[in-house]
């Protein structure tokens, strides 16, 4: 019954809404537990049992537990709707790696909720959130695929308060996050050999040439840092560089052309790591992109971003 | 996982699923609490090792839970629950039937308390414990049960409320709270549904034999000693309310078993089959109509005003104008009948049924049958006679006691001629017989005489020492006639009831009739309200139900009828309790707590400093002071009460006063100075 609820209750759901995602009526189902039917069996017979000796008392506590049990339904509704659900920005990850889906949950309502139960299977997260308040928390889902992904629908559930019933609500949140190829460990170092002067681009002679400032960013050479004017400014300041290192290398598909689709994209990936990590300026071949050189972490985040998309 | 906190981080949970629903020793305490309360009024009726099983067996729950005993095997749960199966059935005889089946329900709810290690395991045990307390009312349905059964249920309610939270703390208050508060939001829909939901007039099925248990009250057999036992008791033996004036007291002869056979020591029923009908009644009066709750005294006889002329349903006149119910009264009932005060009842007797009449067994009493001869000798007629013995009884030194000498195996002439003392089974049984050795047809007829009327509620109580008996011989033309040979000894016995005929009678009952003023009329007060009670929450039935909602208009012989009311009463008192729900829910009141710091933040602002989404009390505080050192004082004090108000645990109940107080006060200048 479990499975055919869940369809069901999913079948409306399309596609991520905009946020923040509000937990209405219309979105919020009801559904009695095991131990609900089972408790709707006691009250049977506990109700024929009344009838059968005509006990008043029988029958007022049997119609008393079988009018608790009604409220909760509604208890159960008022412990679920109203909540609000924001995500957090989604990061990159490589894959294999854990995706951080941060959010936001806000209980805008006068009333605590208990015992609300986030699910992103196979992992679950349970709160109170006091009323009038909001609780950030993030959910680590693996990837397992490199591409666009998704963070999927998330159940929001709660059995509280007497545990007969099972509310719940689906969200998909508008959410999603490029999940890069796995860098390949141990890859050999790109070949400058072969590539020949026409592939390996000295620019200036050799010479870094400095040519401006721009704001630090994820990934960017320690020695690139431009320690005085960062400590006049309120932000870090990288040093930019035509050429850094002096070395621009082009990183190109048809050098692992012996290799699978994949190994191909991971040690490409391990490449751009690299080169990355050494200040060396990079641009990347393959077939379909054509990305020139260029260094930094936006520049480290279109190669990777082109590597992760590739043919999917 | 990892939770982070936004604005509030007060109740924050961060929990693995599995950790979460361990039953910790404080829930495991309040679990066993629930079990002795639910326990507790049976406890009186399952045998004493039983109790003590319960007690070893939350022992041992406990202690598991507390991780110093080890939870106990499967194999030995399973020997357990064998073992003590057993010795129920063994101590009952049986397993069915209502003593057994509560004991084993008691058994296997408390052998679930050592299977208990997380939420789930404990909701059969709490479903156990609802369907005990149902169980109770089969027993007992008084209003101090009624009241005490359903604080067990809430108890038992907060128990699930409990069970639903992940945490491992216990949130007695809130949960017990918030059970009553869903309770009381139950009760509307509860009583539509009790009121509306269609009652039988008739059981499922036959009732198991046990049932029924012994209750004081007449039987259908007196000897020496047998009334006045019954009449140590104020218990109440049935209520009768009169549907206008009630007759005088010394017409209310409450009919029950007429007894026609005497052994020598004890008068009974004797061999009479056949029955009447209330054509064969000649009444010379107006009726008396009235209506009687009788409490179950686990017989089928029903007491009835002398004598019945208006049978309640289901029920028969048996051959001696006793009204005898269809089925045994084994719990409070009302009957709707009248009498006729005034009657004439048998003017025929046929030969067989004479010979019953003034059958004796021989060999007893001779002094009194040498009295009887001397009497025919002396007088000519029945009534003459009659009139003779009343007044030798009335002049004699005969004396009203319930604590007569004992009577040796000649009873009567012992009685007659010796001790001279006795209750009314002495007088009634004594009497009888010498009226069958005088060839006067006689029977000795039980009941009740008399009663307290409760003006509050204007209703007739009938209690156990009320029970009377008396005598009723036959003379041809004016048929059976009541003759109460305890009137000619103590007539205040039947003017004014027992109280007036024993003074200082000691009884059973808390309320003695003879106390003081005040406890008297408050014990006339309880009695009231038990009759209401009785009348219309226990006497709830097929017949109140359909005159009931005959008045509000709902026709319940059509059951689409009942059906559509029931959907329609309860669904919209859910729509009246969701409603209140939702507005209670949309209303974000701020506390006077957030109000008074915004206040005190917006009389920043006016300064220059405003309070930024991001800083937290203490950081704005700080912010402020760094420029305002004038303000250091004021502003340091507000925010360490707001902080404390808002996150402390447990702030003083003064403080959100004192808080106020700061804040109205708090008129900072805009420079320093």
């Amino acid at each position: 019954m479990g499975k055919l609820a869940d369809k069901l209750s999913t079948r409306r759901l399309t596609g991520p809404e905009p946020e923040p995602v509000v937990l209405s009526r219309k979105r919020i189902y009801i559904l009695p537990t095991g131990y609900g039917v089972l408790f709707s069996i006691i009250l049977l017979i506990m109700l024929i049992g009344s009838i059968n000796y005509n006990n008043s008392l029988g029958f007022a506590l049997t119609f008393l537990m079988g009018s608790i049990t009604m409220i909760s339904m509604l208890h159960i509704h008022r412990n679920l709707s109203g909540i609000e659900i924001k995500s957090g920005t989604t990061h990159s990850v490589f894959n294999g790696e854990n995706i951080t889906y941060p959010f936001t949950i806000n209980n805008s309502n006068k009333k605590n909720k208990y015992s609300i139960v986030i699910e992103k299977s196979p992992d679950n997260i349970i709160i109170d959130i006091p009323a009038n308040s909001a609780i950030s928390t993030h959910f680590d889902i693996p990837s397992d695929k490199r591409g666009h992904t998704r963070i999927g629908r998330i159940k929001i559930f709660t059995d509280y308060p007497i545990g007969l019933f099972h509310a719940w609500s689906w969200i998909i949140p508008d959410n999603h996050c490029i999940v890069y190829p796995t860098p390949e460990n141990n890859a050999p170092p790109p070949d400058f050999e072969t590539q020949g002067t026409g592939n390996l681009l000295s620019s200036k002679k050799g010479q870094d040439e400095y040519y401006g400032l721009r704001q630090y960013q994820h990934g960017d050479p320690v020695k690139h840092i431009a320690w005085k004017q960062t400590a006049r400014s309120n932000e870090i300041l990288t040093k930019q560089f035509t050429g850094s290192g002096g070395q621009t290398l082009w990183l190109e598909w048809d050098t692992t052309d012996t290799m699978s689709l994949e190994h191909k994209l991971s040690r490409l990936c391990r490449w751009v790591l690299d080169c990355e990590r050494n200040g060396i300026n990079y641009g990347l071949r393959i077939p379909g992109n054509n990305i020139s050189p260029g260094n930094g972490h936006r520049h480290r985040h279109v190669c990777l971003s082109a590597l992760a998309l590739f043919a999917v | 996982m990892s939770i982070g906190s936004g604005t509030f981080c007060g109740l924050v949970i961060m929990n693995s699923r599995q950790e979460k629903t361990i039953i910790t020793k404080n829930k495991m305490l309040w679990i066993l609490a629930c079990q002795a309360s639910v326990i507790l009024p049976h406890v009186i009726r399952i045998p004493f090792w039983l109790t003590l099983f319960c007690l070893l067996i939350g022992a041992w729950g406990y202690s598991a839970v507390a991780g110093r005993f080890k939870y106990p095997s499967r194999i030995t749960l399973v020997l357990l629950v064998i073992l003590s199966s057993a010795a129920i059935g063994y101590y009952y005889k049986t397993l069915i039937g209502q003593d057994a089946g509560v004991s084993l329900l008691i058994t296997m709810m408390s052998l679930k308390l050592l299977e208990i290690k997380k939420h789930r395991d404990v909701l059969l045990f709490i479903f156990l414990g609802y369907f005990l307390v149902v169980t109770n009312f089969l027993f007992t349905q008084s209003i101090l049960m009624a009241i005490y059964m359903f604080t067990v249920s809430i108890g038992l309610t907060s128990t699930l409320i409990m069970l639903s939270r992940h945490d491992k703390q216990l949130h007695l208050k809130e949960n017990i709270k918030l059970a009553t508060v869903i309770t009381l939001q139950a009760l509307p829909v509860m009583l539509a549904l009790f009121i509306l939901f269609p009652r039988l007039p008739s059981p499922l099925w036959a009732m198991p034999e046990d049932a029924t248990r012994a209750i004081t009250g007449i039987s259908d057999s007196m000897s020496p000693g047998s009334i006045s036992e019954i009449s140590k008791s104020d218990a109440v033996a049935f209520r009768v309310s009169f549907k206008k004036e009630p007759p005088s007291n010394s017409l209310l002869y409450w009919r029950g078993p007429v007894l026609g056979k005497f052994n020598g020591t004890t008068w009974s029923k004797g061999n009479f089959y056949s029955r009447k009908n209330t054509n064969d009644i000649i009444t010379l009066n107006s009726p008396v109509n009235y209506t009687i709750t009788m409490e179950p005294h686990n017989q089928n006889w029903l007491f009835a005003l002398d004598v019945v002329s208006r049978l309640p349903a289901g029920s028969h006149l048996n051959h001696a104008y006793s009204l005898i119910s269809d089925q045994k009264i084994t719990e409070t009932k009302q009957f709707k009948m009248g009498s006729h005060t005034n009657y004439i009842i048998d003017q025929t007797l046929s030969r067989r049924d004479k010979h019953k009449y003034l059958n004796m067994p021989d060999g007893f009493n001779p002094q009194t049958t040498a009295w009887a001869r001397q009497l025919l000798n002396t007088y000519n007629s029945q009534s003459e006679i009659i009139n003779a013995v009343l007044k030798h009884i009335k002049d004699q030194p005969f004396k009203y006691t319930l604590t007569p000498p004992l009577l040796g195996k000649d009873s009567v002439d012992d009685f007659f001629f010796r001790t001279r003392s006795g209750f009314c089974e002495h007088y009634a049984g004594s009497f009888t017989y010498l009226m069958r050795q005088l060839g006067i047809p006689s029977r000795v007829v039980l009941g009740y005489q008399g009663g307290e009327y409760n003006k509050l509620g204007d209703y007739l109580i009938v209690r156990q020492s009320d029970a009377h008996a008396w005598t009723e011989v036959w003379l041809g033309n004016k048929g059976w006639v009541r003759i109460d040979p305890t009137f000619a000894v103590a007539p205040e016995r039947v003017e004014q009831g027992i109280d007036a005929a024993l003074p200082g009678r000691q009884t059973s009952g808390i309320f003695f009739r003879n106390s003081n003023p005040l406890l008297r009329s408050l014990a006339l007060y309880w009695d009231n309200v038990n009759y209401k009670w009785h009348q219309w929450v226990l006497g709830y039935d097929a017949n109140k139900q359909s005159s009931l909602l005959d008045k509000l208009g709902i026709n319940t012989s059509n059951w689409e009828d009942i059906a559509i009311s029931i959907l329609v009463t309860i669904g919209s008192l859910f729509v009246i309790i969701a409603l209140w729900l939702s507005i209670q829910k949309r209303k974000p009141k701020t506390d006077s707590t957030s109000r008074n710091y915004k206040k005190f933040c917006s009389r920043l602002k006016r300064l220059g400093y405003e309070r930024q989404d991001h800083e937290g009390p203490t950081d704005f505080a700080n912010r402020v002071i760094k420029e305002r050192h004038d303000l250091k004082n004021d502003i340091e004090i507000i925010t360490r009460f707001y902080i404390q108000l808002r996150y402390g645990r447990n702030p003083p109940d003064d403080l959100l006063k004192h808080f106020r107080n700061r804040v109205t006060h708090f008129k900072p200048a805009k420079n320093i100075t």
